[in-house]
């Protein structure tokens, strides 16, 4: 008698997208977009209860030199999350994915990071 | 000698006191937290008395910002995080070190134990800038918004920051088998009020059961390379600019006069 599978169909789940792969993918833009003079990196660690996720702009042209652009802390369950822009130092909590996606190109097409990135590329170019 | 000062200004325009206190100290490193104004701004001021001409450098943070006395190209930018900014810096005629300044989330948004994983994130960045400059001449300034004694400070995975010099001289211990590095933390011995200067850097009446009155939260913390360097005198909780006093009729920081945080001042030798 062959063993019954009690999951349902597990090859049609549905696919989630975390808060990292959707900052690797800005990332990928970042470094594609300016050919490598300013690379995105995300790194991610666990955080007591919590997952974190960081995305960095460096700069190969100045050393490597690494400024942090955002950072994401979230449960297991995803969300509600919390964001943190660096140019105000504050965090704002997304409910869902939708908000957090809103909140991510608020910051990254913020007046202040928009000049952060051309000063930097700017260096980069010298 | 190479001249460090820190003061969170909270917002508060202190322009005239910040030129007084830069010319009097002869200050070559300055380190803000919380200046209401923008960087050129504020140079255009420091800078109008003359004698001292600072530089500001690569922060975007306008939660601590770092002026220098010397060329720019002196100062290599590491890294930015939120109230963190970590520089490279090579002082003429010195051997090169490594600052961080830092201003830390406030106990009105983190509980202990979020700032303690904070602290813990922090020291890894420290970690990994000493190995990417080669060497741990380190000097960690700022608000750290924590006291010399809670988690976020003293624990191994933290800032592992000891206030006994003999035992930071020992570099390192290992904890769980990993190595961890110490840091020399000197402000213990500004906490309470048999200490040489007011008994704390930020007075916070927070009424209830466990009030402290008195915190110690801006500090410096050490690296074992830097203690040749270090002595004791050269080591200051401002509260004097000219004949100006940074303190109320009871000894408490003056907020009308300066901030509601005393500045620290901190010397190198050598």
């Amino acid at each position: 008698m062959s063993t019954e599978s009690l999951w349902g169909d597990l090859s049609h789940l549905e696919e989630v997208k975390t808060p990292a792969l959707h900052l690797k993918e800005q990332a990928a833009i970042l470094t594609q977009s300016t050919s490598g003079l300013l690379v995105g990196d995300v790194h991610q660690e666990a955080q007591g209860d919590q997952i974190s996720a960081e995305l960095d702009v460096v700069v190969p042209a100045l050393g490597d030199y690494r400024l942090n652009v955002v950072r994401v802390l979230y449960p297991l369950s995803i969300y509600p999350l919390d964001i943190q822009d660096v140019t105000n130092y504050e965090w704002q909590k997304c409910p869902d994915e939708q908000a957090f996606v809103a909140q991510l190109r608020a910051i990254l097409s913020s007046p202040k990071i928009r000049k952060t990135i051309a000063t930097l590329l700017a260096q980069s170019k010298i | 000698m190479l001249n460090f000062l820190f003061w969170n200004v909270n917002g508060r325009s202190t322009d005239q006191l910040l030129t007084a206190l830069l010319s009097e100290r002869q200050i070559d490193i300055l380190i803000l937290a919380e200046v209401p104004v923008s960087d050129s701004e504020l140079l255009l001021k420091i800078n109008s008395g003359g004698g001292l001409v600072f530089q500001p450098t690569l922060d975007i943070s306008s939660r601590v910002r770092t002026f220098v006395r010397f060329p720019r190209h002196l100062v290599i930018p590491i890294r930015d995080a939120p109230g963190v900014s970590i520089r490279h810096i090579e002082p003429p005629g010195r051997v090169p070190i490594l600052v961080v300044a830092v201003h830390l989330p406030s106990k009105l948004y983190r509980d202990d134990r979020e700032q303690a994983i904070g602290a813990t994130r922090l020291s890894r960045m420290i970690v990994e800038a000493e190995e990417k400059v080669g060497h741990s001449r380190t000097l960690v300034i700022g608000d750290f918004n924590m006291n010399p004694f809670e988690h976020g400070v003293v624990c191994a995975d933290c800032f592992h920051a000891v206030m006994d010099r003999r035992i930071a001289r020992q570099g390192s211990r290992i904890v769980n088998g990993e190595e961890r590095k110490f840091f020399y933390n000197p402000m213990w011995s500004f906490l309470g009020d048999i200490s040489s200067g007011p008994p704390g850097t930020y007075f916070y009446n927070a009424g209830g059961q466990y009030n402290l009155f008195w915190n110690v939260f801006d500090q410096v913390l050490l690296r074992p390379a830097l203690l040749e360097q270090f002595s004791d005198k050269n080591l200051q909780v401002v509260t004097q600019i000219g004949e100006a006093s940074l303190l109320t009729d009871s000894g408490r920081p003056n907020a009308a006069v300066g901030s509601d945080h005393l500045p620290i001042f901190v010397s190198l030798t050598g």
